[in-house]
């Protein structure tokens, strides 16, 4: 797995390759924690190359929102690859995160 | 003079050796206390290892049993789970309602048909009655004719004119039940319409949500497995995880292990201790009886120091290859609490998303929405099947109000029989008394003609009506019969099949409370697990604590180190040639044994996997020891 985040004016982004695997926990932390410290209210994930999520990606995208809004900040999935949707739709997540579509 | 000053460095040896034990028995006490003290931690520790690892497995254990409980679709492991197989009965419930429904659909549409296709009868009918009235209007005006060429006709139209009368009476009443008929026919038409346009509104809502329903059916029971599927998955995850993390207890246990076999080293120094105090003594005693002391107590205060040189080296190295240890063992422990928590902040976040309320959710957990969406759904589908019968039941009472008005048609008609009976009558008299009164006038004769014409057309126009309103009567009746013993039958498989769905409901809604709690209680945190991994670090830090103090021990060799060198420097100055000797640990050959022969266990890493790590000893007689 690999995460670029690219931060902008309006946004930071967080553009993740490949599979989130238990083994990924330690970067995605990191990861999230550098979109945390940022001072754009916009967090965005790019995880259209992300064809698998486990649950150490879940439990980290959950805590991510919260941490996010507590913050009174925004957390929105720009793109998804179609087996995530699928997953989080069948957990309702797409409910509680804003989702679009590619 | 030489045997003075003998004595004089006897004495001052003595004392030396007097305050060189005293500092011996210090560091010996000390050296005791870091033996007693990390055998103590060392023991806790040891026991906790295996705790914690029990407590993962059991932990897990307990946690995977709930889940393949409730909802692993595994049936290799115990059977169907509990969710599973209600979800299963549920499905199968729902997909028998749905194969009733399309056969009641199938039959329903039939027995609409049969009644649908008796409009062009009833149109027919209502033709027939029309021109009953029609035949009943010109009877009418007839009969104003008759009475008016009668009263020409004279004395001899005077018969004639009570006929006219008579016709004119009858009509009258023809007229009336005609417009009644028409009327009739008038309400049977508008009752058919509307039973027509129900049954189509019925039937066509029934057929769209057939359409739907298999796909609607299949996307609530994937939606209930695919979701619990996903949120087990995720569950197992997280708990296969924790026991991966236990992969780390073995080279944790190892070293630990380690760590004990150094400190046992501490044995090493306490003997050489010994040696110092009671060799060094017994030595001085030896020497005092006999002659060339100050040989004697060179070669004991060389060799006190050559000992109490080895004891702070051995000392200097246990203590830092203990440090060395102790720090590789906290940072794993650490390593290991640190992925523990990971996965157990992993777990707690999901756990709480998938079982507690959840304000993005409508205030409802991800199971308890999973649950209640599919559940309106089955909800809506139970109502719409309850509600399609209720509206053919209304639908099939327009069907009643049809029968009624065919029954108030066919007494009308009746009625009309028996003025229609009448009017045969009259026409025979009519015809005798044309024939009595041969010389009566053509127009009388005409209207006679005209009114036996008609009287022969309305008689023909009954005759159809009566066939018509038999074949209607007999068609609409046994149709609306058998849709009204259909609809019966639907009632009772509805009764039926609602009840088996509200139970499927109603246990899919149980089954969704006793899985949040479930799914609550695998999301508990492990604080046991943490505790003990606490403990344990609590332990290291203690350990390391102690290894600090007993560094003093090495400050108070090189004290025993600089008394003997400053006594060894003042004798040389005063004996010539016999304090000339080194006092290294080269120069007494037991000592370089212990030197050489003592060693410091080292962990080898032979791979990847932590159990073929071994501890090896020294550099001589090294021996493996295989831990797990």
């Amino acid at each position: 797995m690999d995460i670029t985040i690219t931060p902008t004016d309006a946004a930071i982004t967080a553009r993740i390759s490949g599979p989130i695997t238990e083994q990924d926990g330690e970067s995605l932390k990191k990861a999230f924690s550098e979109l945390l410290a940022a001072s754009q209210k916009q967090v965005e994930l790019d995880l259209s190359m992300v064809p698998i999520i486990t649950s150490t990606g879940i439990g980290k995208l959950i805590l991510l929102f919260r941490k996010l809004k507590a913050q009174a900040r925004e957390l929105k999935i720009k793109a998804i690859n179609d087996n995530l949707y699928e997953m989080f739709a069948s957990i309702n997540l797409d409910r509680m995160l804003k989702i679009e579509r590619n | 003079m030489e045997n003075k000053s003998e004595d004089k460095t006897l004495l001052s040896y003595l004392e030396l050796v007097e305050s060189i034990s005293c500092e011996i028995l210090s560091c010996e006490n000390k050296i005791q206390n870091l033996q007693d003290a990390t055998a103590a931690t060392y023991e806790g520790i040891a026991e906790n290892l295996p705790k914690i690892m029990d407590r993962i497995d059991s932990d897990n254990e307990e946690a995977c049993a709930l889940i393949e409980y409730f909802i692993s679709d595994d049936e290799s492991l115990s059977g169907p789970s509990v969710v599973i197989e209600t979800l299963d009965a549920a499905k199968k419930t729902f997909e028998e309602v749905s194969v009733s429904i399309r056969q009641m659909f199938k039959k329903d549409q039939h027995h609409f048909k049969q009644i649908s296709d008796k409009i062009g009868e009833i149109e027919n009918l209502r033709k027939s009655i029309f021109e009953i009235v029609e035949i009943s209007n010109d009877i009418e005006l007839l009969s104003y004719n008759s009475v008016f060429v009668a009263s020409q006709a004279g004395s001899s139209g005077a018969a004639f004119t009570y006929i006219a009368t008579e016709i004119k009476s009858l009509s009258n009443q023809t007229k009336s039940l005609a417009y009644k008929m028409r009327q009739s026919s008038d309400k049977l038409m508008d009752n058919y319409k509307i039973f027509n346009d129900e049954s189509d509104s019925i039937n066509h809502s029934i057929k769209s949500r057939l359409n739907n329903l298999d796909q609607d059916l299949s996307g609530v029971f994937d939606k209930y497995f695919s979701g619990l599927k996903n949120i087990a998955m995720l569950i197992k995850q997280t708990l296969d995880r924790a026991s991966d993390a236990k992969n780390h207890v073995p080279a944790i246990m190892m070293s630990l292990q380690a760590q004990d076999l150094i400190r046992q080293l501490l044995d090493q120094i306490s003997l050489i201790n010994n040696d110092l105090a009671t060799k060094t003594h017994k030595q001085l005693l030896i020497s005092s009886s006999e002659s060339g002391q100050l040989k004697s107590i060179e070669e004991s205060s060389a060799k006190s120091y050559a000992r109490a040189h080895l004891a702070k080296s051995i000392l200097n190295r246990v203590t830092r290859k203990l440090s060395l240890s102790v720090d590789d063992f906290d940072r794993k422990l650490r390593v290991l609490r640190q992925d523990l928590n990971d996965v157990e902040q992993d777990r707690v976040t999901m756990i709480d998303f998938f079982s507690n309320r959840q304000s993005g959710l409508t205030n409802k957990s991800s199971i308890e929405l999973i649950f209640d969406e599919s559940a309106q759904v089955l909800n809506e589908l139970v109502e719409f099947i309850n509600s399609s019968t209720r509206k053919k039941r209304e639908a099939s009472h327009h069907g009643l109000n049809l029968k009624q008005t065919l029954a108030e048609i066919e007494s009308n008609f009746e009625n009309m029989r028996g003025i229609i009976k009448q009017f045969n009558i009259i026409k025979v008299i009519s015809k005798m008394e044309i024939a009595r009164e041969a010389f009566l006038s053509d127009n009388i004769t005409a209207s006679s003609e005209m009114f036996e014409e008609l009287t022969h057309r309305m008689d023909k126009n009954i005759v159809i009506v009566r066939s018509q309103l038999d074949y209607i009567n007999h068609n609409i009746t046994s149709s609306l019969d058998e849709l009204e013993n259909n609809i019966g039958e639907q009632e009772k498989i509805i009764v039926d099949a609602s009840g088996k769905m509200q139970t499927s409901i109603d246990n899919l809604d149980s089954m969704r409370n006793n899985l949040n709690e479930t799914i609550k209680s695998v999301g508990k945190e492990s604080t046991v697990l943490f505790e003990l991994l606490d403990e344990s670090i609590a332990g290291t830090e203690k350990i390391r604590n102690i290894i600090d103090t007993v560094k003093i021990v090495s400050g108070r060799y090189e004290t025993i180190l600089e008394k003997l060198d400053s006594f060894r420097s003042e004798c040389k100055k005063q004996s010539t040639g016999v304090f000339t000797q080194p006092f290294d640990i080269s120069r007494f050959e037991d000592l370089v044994k212990i030197d050489q022969a003592f060693s410091v266990y080292t962990i080898h890493d032979d791979g990847n996997n932590d159990s073929t790590k071994s501890i090896t000893e020294g550099n001589e007689g090294a021996g493996e020891l295989v831990m797990f």
